[in-house]
């Protein structure tokens, strides 16, 4: 047995995929050519049919017929991830099958064990349906049958060995010229079972390859080989804006719905999305692309979209935004196994979002871990961001011994007035604090990168004010600081 | 003072209508040093806030901070530390300290730094919090509402993390222990080992929730 599964006007439901708000409204999808005069109404909604607009009109003959249409062009990239759908759709019940058109795919169900059809038939369209694709299946015993029931579903159905269900069918179910069909019409034959009475040898006489096509077709006596194809692995979701997006907020809203198709796909497929690629397209011609690593490999919608939530909160663009796209890089889901004593984080995920919160607070090079930068340069220390591929190392169970009390530092520096008796620091009087100086250490010298434009060459204190205060000084360009206080 | 009969009357209804799941008895970090957790029967209490406050100025705060980093790193727990002033000299842990599951936030202020622990506190990943107000001005720390104590205190009970506030005075209103720290440090304690300043630490213990109160002096 073979499955097919159709999409009816293919290219207009793929764009409809994400607005399905458009649905119940007039709309007709046009093919943007070179010349004004070429372009042509390709599909049309079943209100805008009603309307009275109909496949190969202009646009203003649509306009006549309907006012409030909404034309809409075709999107090439929309269209290229509904087949990908389609067919990863489609391998899901079969390994072997056909890309065989425009929103048709082909499966070939040979080798399933205890089939029940019409299940099968209903899970495919309901799976479709999950995706905004309303789909038909047929299922029957030769490819191109298969092709023909599904055209006749709704939304499936299943002709197994019995064909007479077809008999009773119009025979312009079959695919004649309107010139054959004419010809038949004044036959007097009606419907497919009156088409299929006649003989084959005369028919081919009469109406030559294209009768004979079809009569195989209607007898099941025609079969083929498939022309195998292989579903890319590829989770994507785009979408190119008719006007173009200024705020967040609407932006936030197409990508919830990109990442909830995603997640559907992702969870068909069994994997889990390790990295999301996030791309946009403005309208003076620029782009932005970024990717996003998941710590915790997922496909929960909500936490995928969390994460970029975070992320794009402070995001601003110079112009509108046109196209989006999202493309999930997709594995299989990682079991960790971790240490007897490892603290590890409960949610990795979250912690990351939190950071992206923290770092939106507090802005980049603020929240990491603290490094040391090259050099001896005082205070050259920076901030390392905590990236989610890092693996944690085994803790060290020892650290070296501490000395002394921790100097917490001024950043920058205080600047102080200082009073020196015999070179030394007698009383200090900051913005802060002042106080007299009770006991002093110092000075050492110490200095640094003459080669740079910014050298250091300084003298350091370490005193004791009257308040109990242990604070160090320094002095550098004739200038004096505080660098901080021991506590 | 005593509570007005108004207020008795709203707490017995807000007690009817939102009755507290009693919780577990819950359990403590250790300091890293046991002088400080024998003084806090265990170490510093999960799910309460444990205020830190250095009476005078160089009182060894870093004492605490140091031995508590420390053991963090080598028990592979995650610390995370709200530095309100950018204050924090990493270099003074060694070279050597593992800083593998130390997360610093570099604040401009107090109030961005307690909306910093805020977020911290409802992530629920990081097991210990550390928001270190030593150096921010008595202007600043004024400013925190009580209720933004409170709302933290909430956040720690549910995630069962511990959150040390270091201050140079008494400023958390919802801390359940309170860690004052009496130590006068000369010049000299620059140049000692800590395991040597350890025993000389002055400092007492005040449990505000179960009134507990220790005296430990030096020697």
């Amino acid at each position: 047995m073979f499955a097919v599964i159709f999409i009816p006007d293919f290219a207009l439901q793929t764009l409809l995929r994400h607005e399905p708000e458009l649905r119940a409204r007039p709309l007709a999808l046009i093919e943007d050519g070179p010349l004004v005069s070429k372009v042509r109404v390709l599909q049309v909604s079943a209100a805008a049919q009603t309307a009275g607009v109909l496949p190969g009109m202009t646009p203003p003959q649509a306009q006549a017929r309907c006012a409030e249409v909404i034309f809409r062009k075709r999107s090439p990239a929309q269209e290229r991830i509904a087949s990908e759908i389609l067919q990863q759709t489609a391998q899901s019940v079969s390994p072997e099958i056909e890309a065989t058109g425009e929103g048709i795919v082909t499966a070939d169900l040979r080798a399933v064990r205890q089939p029940d059809w019409p299940a099968l038939a209903a899970g495919l369209v309901a799976r479709l349906a999950e995706f905004h694709l309303r789909a038909q299946v047929g299922v029957a015993e030769s490819p191109d049958l298969a092709l023909l029931v599904a055209q006749l579903a709704a939304p499936w159905r299943v002709i197994e060995r019995d064909l007479t269900p077809l008999h009773a069918l119009p025979a312009k179910v079959l695919p004649f010229s309107a010139q054959a069909l004419a010809i038949l019409q004044r036959w007097g034959v009606r419907t497919v079972g009156e088409f299929l009475s006649l003989p084959k040898d005369q028919l081919a006489t009469r109406l030559g390859t294209e009768a004979v096509r079809c009569w195989e077709l209607a007898a099941n006596r025609r079969t083929r080989l498939l022309r195998l194809v292989r579903a890319e692995e590829v989770f994507e979701e785009a979408m190119e804006f008719e006007h173009g997006i200024e705020t967040l907020e609407p932006l936030l809203f197409v990508l919830r719905r990109f990442l909830d198709q995603l997640a559907l796909r992702l969870d068909a497929a069994h994997r889990v999305a390790h990295a999301l690629h996030f791309r946009l397209g403005f309208a003076d011609g620029g782009g932005h692309a970024r990717t996003f690593a998941i710590p915790s490999p997922t496909r929960d919608a909500a936490t995928l979209f969390r994460l970029l939530h975070t992320s794009l909160e402070n995001f601003t663009a110079a112009a509108p935004i046109i196209a989006l796209g999202l493309r999930v890089e997709a594995g299989r889901a990682v079991a960790d196994q971790f240490e007897l004593f490892d603290h590890a984080l409960r949610d990795p995920n979250r912690f990351f979002e939190t950071l992206g919160k923290l770092t939106a607070l507090l802005g980049e090079g603020r929240v990491g871990r603290p490094v040391r930068a090259p050099g001896f340069r005082p205070d050259a220390l920076a901030v390392q961001p905590i990236s989610p591929q890092e693996k944690s190392a085994a803790p060290m169970l020892a650290t070296a011994p501490r000395i002394g009390l921790a100097l917490c530092r001024y950043r920058p520096p205080l600047a102080a007035t200082v009073e020196v008796r015999s070179r030394q620091p007698v009383h200090v009087r900051t913005a802060e604090f002042t106080g007299a100086v009770t006991d002093v250490r110092g000075f050492w010298h110490s200095s640094g990168e003459w080669w740079r434009e910014d050298p250091w060459d300084r003298l350091e204190w370490d005193v004791q004010l009257d308040s109990g205060a242990l604070c160090r000084l320094f002095r550098e360009r004739g200038e004096w600081f505080v660098e901080g206080v021991y506590d | 003072m005593r509570a007005s009969p108004k207020i008795i009357e709203l707490q017995k209804l807000l007690a009817e209508k939102y009755p507290q799941v009693p919780k577990a008895a819950a359990s403590a970090v250790s300091t890293g040093a046991e002088r400080w957790d024998a003084a806090l029967r265990g170490g510093l209490r999960k799910g309460a806030v444990t205020e830190v406050i250095a009476a005078q100025p160089s009182a060894g705060t870093a004492l605490l901070l140091g031995a508590l980093f420390a053991e963090s790193a080598a028990a592979g727990r995650w610390v995370a530390l709200i530095d309100a002033r950018d204050a924090f000299d990493a270099e003074w842990l060694g070279e050597e300290h593992d800083f593998s599951r130390f997360l610093w936030v570099r604040c401009p202020d107090a109030a961005v730094a307690v909306k910093a622990a805020d977020l911290l506190l409802r992530d629920g990943n990081i097991s210990v919090v550390v928001l270190d107000l030593r150096l921010n001005s008595r202007a600043q720390l004024r400013k925190i509402q009580p209720q933004v104590w409170y709302r933290l205190q909430r956040l720690v009970e549910e995630s069962a993390a511990v959150l040390l506030v270091a201050t140079p005075f008494r400023v958390v209103s919802s801390a359940k222990v309170q860690l004052i720290l009496h130590g006068r440090w000369t010049l000299d304690a620059l140049e000692t080992p800590q395991s040597a300043l350890l025993p000389a630490a002055e400092f007492s213990v005040e449990g505000l929730a179960t009134a507990e109160h220790y005296e430990l002096k030096a020697g």
